[in-house]
């Protein structure tokens, strides 16, 4: 299998398959992250402006980082300018409705099932109520898996501020559930 | 009792991300400390539960319709822009033709270029503003708030084409529209505004600052300055914290923009 810094030498030299199997890789990874960060109504139209953004301009990266570093970064850039443009629209409410479509997973007992959907929408709801930046460092962390060098990099912030700012999340996700424990207590 | 422990060192300990000492002492704070103990049994639950969110999967057709959609954004503006020279054509098939990249490269050197040739000459200009006298003008004193004025900032620092920020702003905002200018900005005629005043004059030095700034420091090409970039250059690390209106760790071209604003001086 091509590593990326052959697929990117391909795809400059006019092969867009080559950016297409790129795509293909990472697709799922950055969707995955960017419906923590937007919400699943946008990230799909996120990931796909944050490819094309990619593919239009790959020609000026620079490889000093890995792709996926800086496709992330345009695509968490184009998801806060998107954000930022229609804070005022997002309520509280809307948090609730992302936060509440989940897979179902059919061989599970109904209890079961039905206690873990209650509780993967709680974390997601909490999650979608933290600051842009909290989120942002804690979708990172815990569901992309990266070491804080990394997180560094992307967020373009010094290891030190990772470290705070990711302990700061993880305390503030932790009241969110605490909250939402209180005002809707498991039956 | 907090105080004489880092809390945060739990978080970092968690993550595997402490140095031998740091994971000494909160091994004992652990040991000795039963709050201590509590808070990570809390994080490393919470772990567990954002690491247990389902996964999600785009479609099979989805690297199609961005592959589609990539090279319709690179065969729009080629299609304006070829005068002929057979560097950029499209094939029967819709795509683009692999020779469109040289065409676009070269392209973008001519912009760089005129970005390099529009700071130099706007470094002339400030320091003959800060040196050169002038008699009183009531247009320079005159606050200049306009959004339309400073939008045409945003759009100059937009049409950068290695600043993937301000590109996603217009991407997002007129995703077809505006293609020519995002990725061809030496053909769009979104372009600064002439400078047709002396208030505009000042404007005009802001913007060329801030452009400068960002193409000095922003060594990542996200089109934001961030600390670790910052630290480049004393003079904008000084003053980083107040220039950060929104706090979060980078500065992005408005912000330089309303500290520049604020801070350079009128003429007299």
């Amino acid at each position: 299998m091509k590593d990326d810094v052959q697929l990117i030498h391909e795809a400059l030299q006019g092969d867009s398959q080559a950016f297409g199997r790129l795509v293909l890789k990472y697709q799922d990874r950055l969707y995955n992250t960017m419906v923590h960060v937007v919400g699943t109504d946008e990230a799909e139209d996120v990931v796909q402006d944050a490819f094309v953004l990619a593919f239009v301009r790959l020609d000026t990266f620079q490889q000093n980082s890995a792709f996926y570093t800086w496709l992330y970064r345009i695509a968490f850039n184009t998801a806060i300018s998107r954000r930022r443009r229609r804070r005022a629209e997002l309520s509280v409410e809307q948090g609730r409705e992302l936060a509440g479509i989940e897979p179902v997973d059919q061989h599970d007992a109904p209890t079961e099932r039905l206690e873990r959907e209650e509780r993967v929408a709680q974390v997601r709801q909490a999650l979608s109520l933290l600051s842009e930046e909290h989120r942002a460092i804690l979708v990172l962390r815990e569901i992309e898996g990266c070491d804080y060098e990394t997180i560094s990099e992307m967020l373009g912030l010094p290891i030190g501020t990772v470290r705070s700012r990711l302990h700061r999340a993880r305390l503030q996700l932790r009241e969110q559930l605490k909250q939402m424990l209180e005002e809707h207590p498991a039956e | 009792m907090k105080n004489e422990f880092p809390d945060e060192l739990i978080s970092a300990y968690l993550d595997g991300e402490v140095t031998a000492d740091e994971q000494a002492q909160v091994e004992q704070a652990l040991h000795d400390n039963a709050e201590y103990q509590h808070l990570f049994d809390e994080l490393r639950t919470l772990r567990s539960s954002l690491q247990s969110l389902p996964r999600c999967q785009l479609d099979a057709t989805f690297s199609e319709r961005v592959l589609r959609r990539a090279e319709r954004a690179m065969l729009e503006p080629a299609a304006v822009s070829d005068s002929g020279d057979g560097a950029v054509k499209h094939s029967t098939d819709g795509r683009a033709h692999p020779a469109s990249r040289p065409k676009r490269r070269m392209l973008s050197k001519r912009w760089y270029a005129a970005i390099g040739i529009s700071a130099a000459i706007a470094a002339v200009l400030v320091v003959a503003l800060f040196i050169m006298p002038k008699g009183p003008d009531p247009n320079t004193v005159k606050k200049d708030d306009s959004p339309d004025k400073k939008s045409a900032v945003v759009d100059a620092l937009k049409n950068q084409p290695d600043n993937p920020v301000t590109s996603n702003r217009a991407e997002g905002e007129g995703r077809n529209n505006d293609k020519n200018s995002e990725v061809f900005p030496d053909t769009s005629p979104k372009t600064k505004q002439p400078a047709d005043g002396n208030g505009q004059d000042k404007q005009a030095h802001i913007e060329d600052m801030v452009q400068k700034s960002i193409a000095r420091l922003d060594r990542d090409n996200d089109g934001l300055i961030s600390e670790h970039e910052a630290a480049d250059d004393k003079l904008i690390k000084d003053v980083f914290d107040q220039t950060d209106k929104d706090a979060n760790g980078k500065l992005d071209a408005d912000e330089i923009y309303e500290y520049l604003k604020a801070t350079l001086p009128t003429r007299k």
